[in-house]
């Protein structure tokens, strides 16, 4: 839903410590109504078509810093449609000179009052978001 | 029972959504609101616009109140919803359900609304609670979209109203269920999103013609790059629905709440895709007076935010028909003979 705005105002930066480099950048949820953490199945960011590895991806909500790989365990804590969550992202490999790249955000949402299907999975939402940005 | 001459206008929160996304202020949505005409009607989805929700904070709950009265609006009903699926691979009971639809009806009371939209509710679900909402002075109402009234999920609701008598049960009728045809504000997403134009036509031709969406899917798994437009068809047929219209007679002694479901107002200031005209006669001829809540559901495949122009002009069209069915009715005339074929 609203895929188009999940990346409005997503202020995206490479960000570097000693020995890593990140990728710092805001997302939106893509429900119109808050779910808790433990509804947001998948998270994906790409760079120039290369996904980028989520083993230490976090995301920053309501307060809070989880990892994206077990967003399943928290279903206290809840993300409100009008909030923009950090998405940190360390990078396994040095990113190369500063240019033009597409960066792909990919969100996938159990949508909670949908009745499971008869094999007992549930339906999601699935959504696409991409930007230019210079990295 | 008799409908008023000029009908309870409302608006419900969603209809302004994507207005919210791109950084419209609660307090100017509620105020455009309140433009739309006098004692305008709020309907709010609490997970929608409440940051600390699924409760709700004491200085939400201020401020939430401070938003409404000082935008001169009155309250319609508060939306709920029986969200089983929160955890991961888990359903959740009838008693964990009961337990957060009771937080939910807390919050209902706490903001003053007197009727709570629950979906999707079982019987059994409604029975439990019906004590509460006894405790609290709120009426509970089951929205009819989706799910046909001929459906067991529905006669099962119909039995349980039929038993219990009960005036703080009933039926909220959206006016999408009686959808005519896919409207053109999803035929003009499909094309600017990358549907192929023949997989459009294909898709919006076959739901249309009442094509089951299984045979439509395995159309386009026949075609040639058919596989871009599996989520739009997927998505029109989840969106878009459509009931004969005698199943409303059947909801008519039940009926507590109205949806009218706005897709896009035409030049004719008509909304073409859903039946208005023969709907509204049914209810003034039933004598419903309740509220009339505008569902704007454009919003979601619309290219920019645009709902409270959409709003004036399906508001003046409701305004318009309700009140030339009133003198119908007055003059012992109908006007539900449909001009639409279903």
């Amino acid at each position: 839903m609203f895929s188009q705005l999940l990346l409005r105002d997503a202020k995206p930066e490479l960000v570097h410590t000693d020995t890593r480099q990140a990728i710092k950048i805001l997302v939106r949820l893509n429900w119109y109504r808050s779910v808790p953490l433990s509804c947001v199945e998948e998270i994906e960011l790409h760079v120039d078509d290369v996904l980028l590895d989520s083993n230490e991806m976090t995301l920053g909500v309501n307060g809070q810093i989880v990892p994206v790989r077990s967003l399943s365990e928290w279903q206290n804590i809840w993300w409100f449609p009008l909030d923009q969550a950090l998405l940190t992202v360390p990078l396994i490999a040095l990113i190369g000179p500063s240019r033009p790249r597409v960066l792909k955000y990919g969100i996938k949402t159990r949508i909670p009052y949908f009745s499971p299907r008869p094999n007992g999975s549930w339906g999601t939402l699935n959504d696409v978001a991409t930007m230019e940005i210079k990295l | 029972m008799m409908s008023s001459r000029v009908p309870h206008l409302g608006v419900m929160s969603h209809s302004f959504g994507k207005e919210l996304f791109t950084g419209q202020s609660l307090d100017d949505c509620f105020r455009s609101v309140a433009s739309l005409g006098a004692d305008q009607h709020i309907e709010i989805i609490g997970g929608q616009l409440i940051r600390s929700y699924p409760l709700l904070s004491a200085a939400e709950e201020q401020n939430m109140r401070r938003l409404i009265d000082e935008n001169g609006l009155r309250r319609s009903a508060y939306c709920a919803y029986v969200e089983r699926g929160r955890r991961k691979g888990i359903t959740a009971s009838d008693e964990e359900a009961l337990s957060f639809i009771r937080t939910e009806l807390d919050i209902a009371h706490r903001l003053g609304f007197s009727i709570i939209r629950l979906n999707p509710p079982t019987p059994g679900l409604i029975r439990s609670l019906l004590p509460d909402l006894e405790r609290l002075g709120i009426t509970l109402v089951v929205e009819l979209h989706s799910e046909r009234v001929a459906s067991p999920t529905v006669q099962a609701l119909l039995e349980l109203f039929e038993n219990e008598r009960c005036e703080l049960v009933g039926f909220l009728q959206d006016m999408g269920a009686y959808t005519l045809r896919v409207p053109d504000v999803y035929i003009d997403y499909g094309a600017r999103t990358g549907v192929p134009q023949e997989f459009v036509k294909l898709v919006v031709d076959s739901w249309n013609a009442s094509r089951p969406l299984a045979d439509t899917l395995d159309e386009l798994a026949g075609r040639p790059n058919g596989s871009q437009a599996v989520d739009y068809a997927r998505v029109c047929y989840s969106v878009y629905v459509r009931e004969p219209l005698d199943a409303l007679d059947d909801v008519l002694p039940h009926l507590k709440y109205v949806h009218s479901k706005l897709y896009g107002m035409n030049d004719a200031e008509d909304e073409p895709a859903i039946p208005y005209r023969e709907i509204i006669g049914k209810f003034v001829s039933y004598g419903y007076n309740g509220i009339v809540s505008s569902e704007y559901g454009g919003g979601l495949f619309s290219r920019t935010p645009d709902c409270f122009a959409q709003l004036t002009r399906q508001q003046a069209m409701i305004r318009r028909i309700w009140g030339a069915a009133v003198d119908a009715r007055e003059r012992g005339v109908s006007i539900t003979a449909p001009r639409h074929s279903f």
